[in-house]
């Protein structure tokens, strides 16, 4: 494909857009457009620095890639200006005479724009990205994920190709002079034999090894079979499989093909959650894509291979990423798991032999193809193969969707590639694996992150969820808010699971409230025992994992709380005060923000905080100029 | 009255009893501002008995005049006039001239005083309303509300009759049997915004759907809701990451704001449905937000306001 | 942008400037003598009278009119000094007072740029006319000032300011729209001094120094009627800020056309702001919209400095005396 002379990508996935990237966009649009030069301006996916969105990306025609950040409007037409020379004398003059001017007035498009700059071979940026591994990733910021051309130029479909042993013709394209047959057809036992080889576990959380799933979906009877994606990303602050579908759509629907064909399933079902509109529309645009250039629909390529998929829209309910309630859903009923076996492999979706796989997964899945089981396997460690992709977020200076070995500790993770904490705050803990995982403490942030070592230091891999706490985070509401999402998410089958759950958060309340009783602890610890045994599902079983790991490495945060009354890092609103101090300038700031009145109007004097009134809204602090108002 | 007196004198003579201060300045401002009424009252005098008395003198000098030029008896009568009508001139001007200066004098002290007195009071406190507005805007006229929701939902007049042919045509779509339960409900409540009971008959007098697997599902996933939305649909995420970056203090605020009653999760107008859901999936941008179709990021319990108001001026142009 | 354009400004003063002074070198002062047949003579009062020789006022010393226009440069770039550096209201008040003394007082009132428009309109409409060098000096020196750093000159030289500026007590806010409507009044006022000053010598009139209002009060004398109007606007400017200059200043609004183009000035605030709010509060011209300055109203006062918590002064004892009292120190 001969490529333009200059390209501008702008990354819109929903997080783009969050930012403000619409905006961007037009004006980038429109200064082209003036330049002459209008096709030049591309979106593409997310390429994971989600926090510092906006980002934009000129590809020059020297092919140097510059890369800007926090993008405005303004600087989008700046940015343009200073790549493009324009078409027209008229344009390139005035333009000209804009930057002149610019720069007399001392905002010169050059200074703001090189502020914007991500320098990705100096300073803190270059540990960013070139310490990733990207597999899954690959694609993300490199392609517009609405068109299946820039996919395809990027070996796209080449693994579903290898594995049918033919090519699929592709309607208009200079490929159609090459031969049909690419090489020999893989047998589906090939694939799953290379799956196997690769040592791919399943990403969704559990790990279990995808092959094996596989070769066991091989072996059903019948000939009905189903592949489902598993796109119900429900744990809070993950968002790799909402980027990945986003961003790379196609290599998600080749690797459920590759499943698909692997296993002989006709139908695949995507199943995403309702709060990614985003992805659901690309991957419906994909699908069409796909099937009007005959990489789905019946007898693909002229073999006996076809295959049907749908989307189906998650309808909120954590529960539902756990494959039974998956599929309990799917069939129309409350999302409540059952008991397991039969797994849903063998007896599964409208009672067939049933193969779920998580996004994350099943993206593996070409790479692993097109480059070989070996290639995947030499990356991670002896159990936990390939590379693993985390949603680094919380009190992370550096943010987004990160694709790192297995192996890599987590200290690599946060210091290394996140740039530590924010504000200059001291790194207290990360939470991993969302409300199935747990708090490890900075003390075990050398633990190599793959699924054996994490279950060790009793928290899991879970889906990815990376979330990074300062000393301003109190462990005990992180524990509460876990068990408060658990306890609404619990489907109610299980009555540990359901009444356990419930009595938990009744104590973690009190001890947030600063209504601890002395036996407080001995009773958690005494009932996340019983629900993680007597649960009939991971939600159940996990739910008590993050109670279970904040009381073993942050125990005497729980002692204050309920000896002390106190909370450490000032977070339980019934424990803390706000207080003003005396680099108060009487400003008045805080008083006028107050909404609730607790704050009297008195300019030029100190100000005082009416503590009966005080909500704890945190809105003063915020408000104040001079960090005049602490928490005590 | 609003207005802040700097604290400038009355701040630096901090170590005087302020009644003291008080006292003093009003001593002297009380007989300046008398000598300056007084000095304004006597030049006022001054002027206008000289211009009473000046057509009279004049008249009387002129007469004079006529007189000297026929009888110069008369002449030394006018020259002691005039000299006399000088005389006079010029001890009203000398007058006039002490008495506007002791003006000067007394209204410069005046002023002064009465400046330090200003400055001496209990400062004026600006009311707190002249610098935070009452922010909620006006509510929309109904029609302008139903152009500017960015939900899909068809115009009011159709949904207020519950035309149930939208129902009819979303099961001829999806399809009767019972899987095909939650794709329906979903699809109602794209056109309805929620799951209204007749709709819900409807799916079950056309479907093998049940009411009771309606009920069941439609109070099993969050995404279902059996009462009415408001105009706005606002979303905060309570993912992990907008916990900790204070997604609790952003729902409270605005709670506070939209005037959503405890318990509730739409105000009593109808305006704005606000709800907790778990994860919007831009942890990157925590604390995040969405009104109706629209997500803003880096937000905090000050800024979350504003966020939502731009949305929706940004909406209404 | 905006520095080319102050830059045609600039050439536009200059030039204008030049032609003036070059008129004035050449130009030939136009005659006047009071005729002797209209001065009382002695057949028509007799009595001995003797008519004296027609006086004309002597002309200042050369050296006395210098010292005006360097005394009149340096008091502005003081006052810029000082509130734009120093953001100092103490001692531009001192300033002020000092201004109000030597131009107000001591000078009484004139020559002042804001009658000296009335010179450079006569000086460029008629040929015969003559303008001062240093006239031409006293009307272009604000302008170029406010090209750079805005209506420094307002806020410290200006006599009718200062004294408006000094007597100032509790200011009421005027509504802004009122505040915009009688802000016109500058623009009428400005015409009709151009107009008057613009007619041939017989008919010519120079309104601004006619109906100055003040001036009469730095002479301690005049007619009866502009004393009343420099009393009454006095009183009026005790509640309300600077009337004169807000409304009707016809110097004023040539000024603001020049803090366009100024790359400098009051500007809430320089380093750090708040926004919380004080300095629109404590403004009395309302030339703080939005917790920005607005330049072109801006008269220099300072007092958005002064009333800034951050460079203000805090209060810290007042609290316990207020506290005392039954409502809590609010008024």
């Amino acid at each position: 494909m001969k490529r333009r002379a200059v390209e501008i990508r702008i990354g819109l996935s929903s997080c783009g857009i969050a930012s403000g990237g619409e905006p961007v966009l037009a004006a980038l649009k429109e200064a082209a457009q003036e330049a002459g030069a209008k096709g030049i301006v591309k979106t593409v996916g997310c390429n994971g620095m989600c926090s510092r969105e906006p980002l934009v990306e000129v590809l020059d025609a020297d092919g140097r890639i510059t890369m800007y950040e926090n993008v405005s409007v303004t600087d989008a037409r700046r940015i343009v200006q200073s790549h493009i020379r324009p078409l027209r004398p008229v344009t390139a003059v005035r333009w000209a005479a804009e930057r002149l001017i610019g720069s007399v007035r001392g905002n010169g498009c050059r200074d703001t724009i090189q502020q914007r700059r991500v320098d990705p071979a100096h300073g803190a940026d270059a540990t960013y990205l070139p310490r990733q591994t990207r597999i899954v990733l690959e694609n993300c910021g490199e392609i517009d994920p609405r068109s299946i051309d820039d996919y395809l130029a990027r070996d796209g479909y080449r693994a579903l190709e290898r594995c049918l042993g033919r090519r699929i013709e592709a309607p208009s394209s200079e490929r159609k002079t090459e031969s049909d047959a690419v090489a020999n057809a893989l047998a589906p036992a090939d694939i799953i034999a290379m799956i196997r080889d690769s040592g791919l576990r399943g990403r969704g959380g559990a790990g279990f090894p995808t092959g094996r799933k596989w070769s066991i979906a091989r072996d059903q009877p019948g000939p009905v079979k189903f592949v489902i994606c598993n796109g119900d990303e429900g744990d809070p602050g993950a968002f790799m499989d909402r980027l990945v579908l986003e961003a790379d759509p196609h290599r998600v629907l080749e690797g459920l093909a590759i499943a698909a064909y692997a296993i002989g399933a006709t139908e695949g079902i995507f199943y995403i959650r309702a709060e990614y509109p985003l992805a659901l529309t690309h991957i419906r645009e994909a699908i069409r894509q796909a099937e009007a250039r005959g990489y789905l629909g019946p007898r693909i390529a002229g073999t006996g291979f076809s295959l049907r998929l749908v989307v189906r829209e998650g309808a909120g309910a954590f529960v539902c990423g756990e494959e039974t309630a998956l599929i309990a859903s799917l069939e129309g009923r409350r999302g409540m798991p059952h008991l397991r076996p039969p797994y849903p492999v063998e007896v599964g979706f409208r009672g067939k032999p049933t193969l779920i796989n998580n996004v994350e997964t099943l993206a593996c899945v070409p790479w692993i193809i097109r480059r070989g089981a070996a290639a995947f396997a030499s990356l991670g460690t002896e159990t936990s193969k390939g590379t693993k992709v985390f949603a680094l977020a919380g009190k992370i200076r550096r943010g987004g969707l990160i694709e790192v070995p297995m192996g890599t500790t987590i200290r690599d993770v946060v210091e290394g590639i996140g740039g530590g904490i924010k504000d200059n705050r001291r790194f207290k803990a990360v939470q991993l694996g969302g409300p199935s995982g747990g708090c490890l403490p900075e003390a075990l942030a050398d633990t190599p992150i793959d699924y054996d070592s994490l279950v060790e230091t009793g928290t899991i891999m879970g889906s990815g969820g990376l979330i990074v706490l300062d000393d301003r985070d109190c462990m005990v509401d992180i524990a509460r808010f876990f068990l408060r999402f658990t306890q609404a998410e619990s489907c109610g089958k299980c009555t540990f699971c359901r009444i356990g759950t419930k009595r938990m958060l009744e104590i973690l309340d009190r001890l947030c409230t600063g209504e601890g009783r002395s036996d407080d602890l001995e009773k958690l610890e005494e009932l996340a025992d019983r629900v993680s045994r007597t649960s009939l599902c991971g939600l159940g079983q996990t739910a008590p994992n993050p109670i279970a790991t904040t009381l073993k490495y942050f125990r005497s945060e729980y002692e204050a709380h309920l000896h002390e009354r106190r909370c450490p890092a000032g977070r339980c609103v019934d424990l803390i005060k706000y207080r003003v101090t005396d680099a108060c300038i009487g400003c008045t700031l805080c008083a006028q923000k107050c909404p609730v009145g607790a704050i009297a109007f008195r300019p030029y004097e100190k100000h005082e905080i009416d503590d009966a009134l005080c909500t704890r809204c945190d809105i003063c602090r915020q408000a104040c100029q001079d960090d005049a108002i602490e928490v005590v | 009255m609003s207005q802040i007196v700097v604290p400038t004198l009355g701040h630096r003579l901090q170590s005087i009893p302020r009644s003291w201060q008080r006292l003093t300045a009003l001593c002297i401002a009380a007989p300046a501002g008398l000598i300056v009424l007084a000095c304004i009252g006597m030049l006022t005098w001054s002027y206008a008995t000289a211009r009473i008395r000046a057509p009279h003198d004049e008249q009387h000098v002129l007469e004079l005049q006529e007189k000297a030029r026929t009888d110069a008896a008369f002449a030394s009568e006018l020259a002691d006039e005039q000299a006399m009508q000088t005389e006079f001139r010029q001890q009203r001007a000398a007058k006039d001239a002490r008495i506007t200066l002791m003006l000067l004098l007394a209204s410069t002290a005046f002023v002064a005083s009465m400046k330090w007195l200003v400055s001496l009071r209990d400062r004026f406190v600006p009311l707190q309303s002249q610098f935070v507005q009452l922010r909620l805007p006006p509510r929309a006229p109904a029609a302008a509300g139903s152009r500017s929701s960015a939900l899909r939902r068809p115009e009011s007049g159709e949904v207020s009759a519950i035309d149930l042919s939208h129902v009819d045509r979303i099961v001829a779509e999806i399809g009767r049997s019972a899987e095909a339960a939650i794709p329906i409900l979903q699809a109602i409540q794209s056109i309805y915004r929620y799951l209204p009971d007749d709709a819900l008959h409807r799916v079950c007098e056309l479907t093998e759907i049940t009411p009771a697997q309606i009920a069941g599902t439609s109070s099993f996933y969050k995404q279902l809701r059996r009462t009415p939305i408001g105009e706005h649909f606002v979303r905060v995420c309570h993912g992990t990451a907008c916990h900790v970056a204070g997604a609790r203090q952003v729902t409270d605020e605005l709670r506070r704001h939209l005037e959503i009653p405890e318990g509730a999760d739409t105000d009593t107008q109808q305006r704005f449905t606000l709800d907790e859901v778990a994860c919007l999936g831009c942890c990157s941008l925590a604390p995040v937000l969405m009104i109706d179709e629209h997500t803003s990021g880096r937000l905090t319990s000050l800024s979350a306001y504003d966020a939502l108001q731009t949305f929706l001026t940004e909406q209404a142009s | 942008m905006i520095a080319a354009w102050r830059f045609t400004a600039l050439v536009i003063t200059i030039l204008l400037s030049t032609t003036l002074w070059t008129s004035s070198a050449f130009g030939q002062p136009a005659p006047y003598d009071r005729p002797v047949d209209a001065a009382p003579q002695a057949k028509n009062i007799g009595g001995g009278y003797i008519t004296p020789e027609v006086q004309k006022p002597l002309p200042r010393s050369y050296w006395l009119e210098v010292l005006d226009v360097a005394l009149l440069a340096a008091a502005m770039i003081l006052v810029s000094w000082l509130v734009l550096r120093r953001r100092n209201r103490a001692w531009l008040l001192l300033v002020t007072i000092a201004s109000l003394a030597y131009f107000g007082f001591y000078r009484e009132g004139c020559v002042c740029p804001i009658g000296s428009i009335q010179n450079v309109v006569v000086a460029l409409t008629d040929p015969e006319y003559s303008i001062p060098i240093f006239v031409t000096a006293i009307f272009f020196l604000p302008l170029f000032m406010a090209l750079f750093v805005g209506r420094a000159f307002c806020g410290g030289v200006c006599p009718l300011g200062a004294i408006q500026e000094l007597v100032l007590l509790k200011p009421v806010r005027v509504p802004r729209r009122l505040d915009r409507t009688l802000g016109l009044l500058k623009y009428v006022y400005l015409a009709l001094a151009i107009w008057y000053a613009a007619q041939p010598i017989a008919d010519r009139d120079f309104v601004i120094c006619r109906f100055d209002p003040f001036v009469s009060i730095f002479r301690r004398t005049g007619f009866a009627h502009m004393i009343g109007i420099g009393i009454g606007l006095l009183a009026l400017s005790m509640f309300v800020g600077r009337p004169y200059c807000r409304y009707l200043c016809p110097y004023g609004e040539l000024l603001s056309w020049c803090t366009r183009f100024a790359s400098r000035g009051v500007t809430i605030t320089p380093d750090k702001e708040i926004d919380c709010g004080l300095c629109a509060d404590a403004c009395p011209y309302g030339a703080i919209e939005k917790n920005r300055a607005v330049r072109k109203s801006c008269l220099y006062c300072a007092r958005c400095y002064a009333s800034c918590p951050r460079t203000g002064p805090m209060v810290p004892t007042v609290r316990s005396e207020a506290a005392a009292s039954p409502d809590g120190g609010r008024s």
